[in-house]
């Protein structure tokens, strides 16, 4: 396959950028999008040229590094796959693809494709946690939770931090992210014991870092590469309503 | 958890900053200002029992002040409320992405989700003008229900409404006014039930379709009644 690619190409955080129009040559449709991206990098470093920076890790589409917005979508065409999951065989030779970085004044750019994304650590520092104690190591039955409110928590914690959700919104809100972590410990005993102050703080967080609000726009959940659903962001709502009159 | 010892760190003045309270609030004042449409149209209808139905409903009320007062000074608050923290909202989310993408490709966003700002402008201005009109009669002053008077001496709303949705410029101006509030209803009733906390997986795309059923209905009954005068079905 040939692919004609246009790249947002920028040296550094205040260093103007642009697409700059590159090729793509005979590339394999049983390469990953990244692995094309090593192609083209391949040539660039042949042609004395500065290779595309972009931010990957572990090729699986479990660790949330990858973040490309391909054609306009965050993480690609493909529902709930990470840019590095997605195959080219989901395109076609001669396609022109367009690949731009998150966009969100939460996420400053760092060079090419590459933001920093410590805005969505700084949410979870806030309150994306349960206080433990040191101790004995307790009993792993001694607590019983219910299979439903498992089942719940575990869907929230499939949340990779990616950013997906952000870069979908049109209003930079890191709703659907805040939501996933809130909910997922809300439905545990372990987590209920904080859950009024982890929900104001983790929003209160939200807008500190300069992310938009949530208009219900439903962008994010359509984006997640894990599925996490706007559900979680209705739970959310109840909970700090919860915090509220408590 | 290091923040507080116990409880929310929010503040009561401080809360109204964070985002899910302005999101609440904007739903509150929402879901008020749609009940307000469903009391509004009760008093419209009743221009379907001739002149004796819409004129006697229009002595009513003003023979009540102080509940009409008292009416409008709650919306009042609730339109202040509502279009104040649309502005701010709205401004916030544009600031929260100075570098817009250069190709963009939406999944889920509606027209009338995109549009709240400017359904809501459009609803605002004509709200001024409808005011205008029918409130202070400044718009068609010769059919004025505050010196026409019907044969009961009652100020003759009915005649006032007739001869006025007879120019089709005004009609026109009305149509507009409900096709934006209609767009701006179907986003807005399925996202305060969200934004409240009542929505589920199973739940949303019901109070999406309701969303979509209120608008609709709101639209219909509302431009009926331009839509026939109109049509010289009321005369």
């Amino acid at each position: 396959m040939n692919l004609n690619l246009y790249v947002w190409r920028q040296k550094g955080p205040n260093a103007p950028g642009k697409l700059e129009q590159l090729q793509a040559k005979n590339i394999s449709p049983d390469m990953s999008f990244l692995e094309m991206l090593d192609e083209v990098n391949e040539d660039l470093v042949r042609n004395g040229k500065e290779p595309i920076a972009f931010d990957h890790d572990c090729r699986e589409g479990i660790c949330g590094t990858c973040s490309q917005v391909i054609n306009g979508i965050p993480h690609g065409p493909q529902e709930r796959t990470t840019v590095c999951q997605l195959h080219m065989r989901k395109f076609k030779d001669g396609d022109s693809i367009y690949i731009e970085p998150w966009r969100a004044k939460a996420f400053p750019l760092i060079k090419d494709l590459i933001v920093d994304r410590s805005a969505l650590d700084r949410i979870i520092q806030a309150g994306g946690y349960t206080s433990c104690h040191t101790g004995g190591v307790p009993d792993g039955n001694a607590i019983l939770i219910p299979k439903p409110d498992a089942d719940t928590a575990m869907d929230a914690a499939e949340c990779i931090g990616c950013g997906a959700c952000v870069a979908a919104c049109p209003n930079g809100s890191a709703m659907l992210f805040t939501s996933a972590k809130v909910s997922q410990l809300a439905s545990l005993p372990q987590g209920r014991a904080e859950a009024a102050q982890r929900v104001c703080v983790m929003t209160e967080a939200m807008l500190n870092e300069g992310f938009g609000n949530c208009s219900n726009h439903y962008e994010c959940q359509a984006a997640c590469p894990k599925g996490i659903k706007v559900s979680f962001i209705a739970k959310l709502n109840r909970e700090f309503l919860k915090a509220q009159i408590k | 958890m290091a923040p507080a010892s116990n409880g929310c760190t929010c503040s009561c003045l401080k809360v109204f900053a964070n985002p899910v309270a302005k999101k609440m609030l904007m739903a509150i004042t929402g879901i008020g200002l749609v009940a307000f449409l469903f009391v509004h149209l009760i008093g419209n209808l009743s221009l379907y029992a001739g002149p004796g139905g819409i004129n006697a409903y229009g002595q009513t009320l003003h023979s009540l002040p102080p509940v009409v007062w008292a009416f409008r000074a709650g919306l009042i608050l609730l339109l202040v409320v509502h279009i104040w923290l649309g502005i701010k909202v709205t401004l916030e989310n544009q600031a929260a992405r100075p570098t817009p993408y250069a190709q963009r490709t939406y999944l889920k966003v509606t027209l009338a989700s995109r549009t709240m700002i400017w359904t809501g402008a459009i609803i605002g201005v004509i709200l001024v003008y409808h005011i205008l009109h029918f409130t202070v009669q400044m718009i068609c002053p010769e059919t004025a229900a505050n010196t026409l008077k019907d044969t009961l001496g009652r100020p003759d709303v009915y005649t006032m409404v007739v001869s006025s949705f007879r120019k089709i410029g005004i009609s026109l101006v009305y149509l507009v006014w409900m096709g934006a509030v209609a767009l701006h209803v179907s986003h807005g009733v399925h996202s305060s039930l969200q934004t409240m906390g009542l929505a589920g997986e199973q739940t949303l795309p019901l109070w999406t379709r309701l969303a979509l059923c209120v608008a609709a209905f709101v639209f219909i009954a509302y431009t009926s009644i331009p839509a026939t005068i109109l049509a010289g079905i009321v005369k």
